[in-house]
This record gives C-alpha cells, structure tokens and sequence, in this order.
C-alpha cells in the first residue's frame, strides 16, 4: 500500500514536471521511475505525452515524432537486464 | 561449495514476456500517432498549458517580487545603461522612420501593402524547456491565428511559424529547430541561400566558396516586408574545399522570450 501511494505520487509529479520543468528533467524522472519501480509502463504514456506537447511533426526520429517513446523503451530495455544483474537491487526496489 | 541453483528457463521467460510488452506498447502508441497524432497533439498543448499557466503565473509574480531585493547600485546602473541605450536607439529611429515612410509610399505606387495584422501572444514555454525549438504560445484560432502563420519577436524579426493551433492556444516552431531548411536571402548582396536549423537559435549553410557572405550579414525572407531571420556570425573557409560553413544566430535571445507577435493575415 505504502508503495502504491508512493508510485501514485511519483507519477503525478512527473506528470507536473512534463509541462513546467525542462523537458530533461522531466524525462530523468520517468527514467528515475523506470528504475525504481518495477514493470513501470506509465513511462510510455509520459514518453508520449513529451512528444505530444513538443514534438514537431516529421523532423523527429525518422519521422516518427516518436523520440520520447523509443528513449522510453530503450531505457526500459537496458533497465530490465540492469535490474538483474544488480544484487542490491530488490532491497530499494518498490 | 553450494551453489544456489537459479531457475533460468522462468527468468528467461519473463524477460521474453517484459520485451514483448514493451515492444507491444511501442507498436500501439506508433499507430495511435499514426491515426491520431496531430488532434491528440493539440489537445495535449491545451490541456498542458492549462497544467503550466499557474506555475507559469506564479513564476511571474516570484520574479516581480525579487526585483525589489535587487540591490539600488545594480538598478542605478541598470537604469544609466538602459537611458544610454534608448538615447541611441533613438537616434536610429528617427532615420528609420523616414525610411519606413518612403518604404510605405514606393509598395502604394505599385498597390502593394506593408500593412500586416498581427496579435500579441505571451510566450508559455519555451527552450530550454522545450527541446526542439518550439513556443507553446497563448493565442489561437480564437484570435485569427491559423496554421503557417509567422511568429515575429520584437523588431519585427521572424522566428517561425505557427504548427499546431488550438482555440486558445497554438505551437510555433521555430526556423532554427534541428535540420529545418530555410530558404533566405543574403540583405548586402541579394543571393540565396538555404538555412539549416541547428537549434537554440543557431542556423547553418553550406554554400560555394565563390558566394559573397561576410560576418555580421542579414540574412531576410524573401517576400515585401523582408524580415530578419538571422545575422551571420562566423564563415569558416577551408581553401582546400570548395564549399564554406556560415553559421549564423537568431538576433534575439530565444530564452528571454516573455512575448512574441503572431501574424493573423498571410503575408503578401
């Protein structure tokens, strides 16, 4: 429940962070989130949210306007075999 | 020793699983861009400014606060500064005026007119924040503002253009975003060239040798009014090639921005 509350919290305030921070920090805080809490697929959804709000269309990634997204996925990606191989890892994990 | 013995066949399989989840989530979110992405991006900018205007408001107040614990050396020498340079701008204007005038008078003896209607929008977010040279401004189709329409900043010198437009608010791209192409013309000597955006109000062109652009050259949109879109301020020539870089920069800081006029007619 703690953890719920918490991943609740962390979420909304990524979600503020996207509009009223540089675009960096919000990012650094969905990648903040993918590592600390496990299967965090909302990153997507703020991945999206940030090529949404400023992207441009068909100058970013191949023409996708999808650059946050495959960052996104990527970070996920390196997080999920990171995760692994870091044996200190489930005692912060939430 | 004992070893732990691991269950690799499960581990490997929920890595499997967790792959093709976000592989998954990619493809869903690329198709949704692809059938929605534009109406989604519009409302994402109007339901995002809505998030930011009171952060936005509060920033400005916080910063009208601190301007009063400003130290009175700094404001005294602030204030000398700013009447040095009004007095020069002032000078300047005066020949400008003149000139604007007999500007005005040649476009009517050919029924053209310099007269362009334009709004003022307040700047809501902007690079840094945004990474690719963007404005997310607070004027839209409420205010006759339409798609392609320019984005000036003061003194009239063209930033971009409008991309997404809400009711009441739009997005301005930039000349300057990451490898746009804008076709300008060098003011002293009349010839073409092509700008490439390499963001933060920076431009690149490569162009013959044999082109006579020089450090400190406007470079202006073709069209009537001529805008400024940015002044050159460095020409690397190599002799061993036949091409030279001319890096040239938006005149205006596009970091300080606070307000910026929309064109609401196209221009002639």
């Amino acid at each position: 429940m703690k953890f719920l509350i918490l991943r609740i919290a962390f979420n909304v305030l990524t979600f503020i962070l996207i509009f009223v921070s540089p675009w960096w920090l919000a990012l650094l805080s969905v990648f903040v989130g993918i590592l600390l809490f496990t299967n965090f697929y909302e990153g997507f959804l703020f991945g999206y949210i940030l090529d949404l709000f400023y992207g441009t269309p068909g100058e970013t990634f191949y023409g996708t306007n999808l650059l946050y997204v495959f960052s996104v996925a990527l970070f996920m990606l390196i997080a999920l075999f990171l995760k692994k191989r870091l044996r200190f890892y489930d005692k912060w994990v939430a | 020793m004992i070893y732990l013995q691991r269950n690799n066949r499960s581990r490997s399989r929920k890595t499997i699983i967790s792959v093709g989840i976000i592989v998954g989530i990619v493809a869903v979110i690329g198709l949704v861009q692809w059938l929605f992405g534009s109406n989604l991006s519009i409302g994402t900018i109007e339901a995002g400014t809505s998030v930011s205007k009171p952060f936005f408001v509060f920033g400005k107040q916080i910063s009208f606060a601190t301007s009063f614990i400003s130290s009175r050396k700094t404001l005294i020498e602030q204030n000398q500064a700013l009447r040095d340079e009004i007095d020069g701008l002032k000078i300047k204007l005066l020949s400008f005026d003149s000139l604007a005038k007999e500007h005005e008078e040649i476009l009517k003896t050919y029924n053209r007119s310099n007269i362009e209607n334009k709004v003022l929008a307040s700047v809501m977010v902007k690079p840094p924040q945004t990474p690719y040279d963007t404005l997310i401004l607070d004027v839209g189709s409420e205010n006759q503002a339409s798609i392609n329409n320019r984005v000036y900043g003061i003194g009239g010198i063209v930033l971009g253009i409008i991309d997404e437009i809400g009711k009441k608010t739009s997005r301005a791209v930039l000349f300057s975003n990451p490898d746009r192409e804008t076709r300008v013309i060098v003011e002293r000597t009349d010839q073409n060239i092509t700008l490439i955006g390499k963001g933060g109000g920076n431009f690149e062109a490569e162009v013959p040798q044999e082109v006579d652009v020089l450090k400190s050259d406007t470079l202006v949109l073709a069209g009537i009014r001529l805008p400024i879109v940015a002044i050159v301020v460095d020409v690397e020539s190599n002799p061993a090639s036949a091409f030279k870089k001319v890096i040239a920069r938006v005149p205006l800081n596009i970091f300080n921005l606070r307000f910026v006029e929309v064109e609401t007619s196209p221009g002639l």
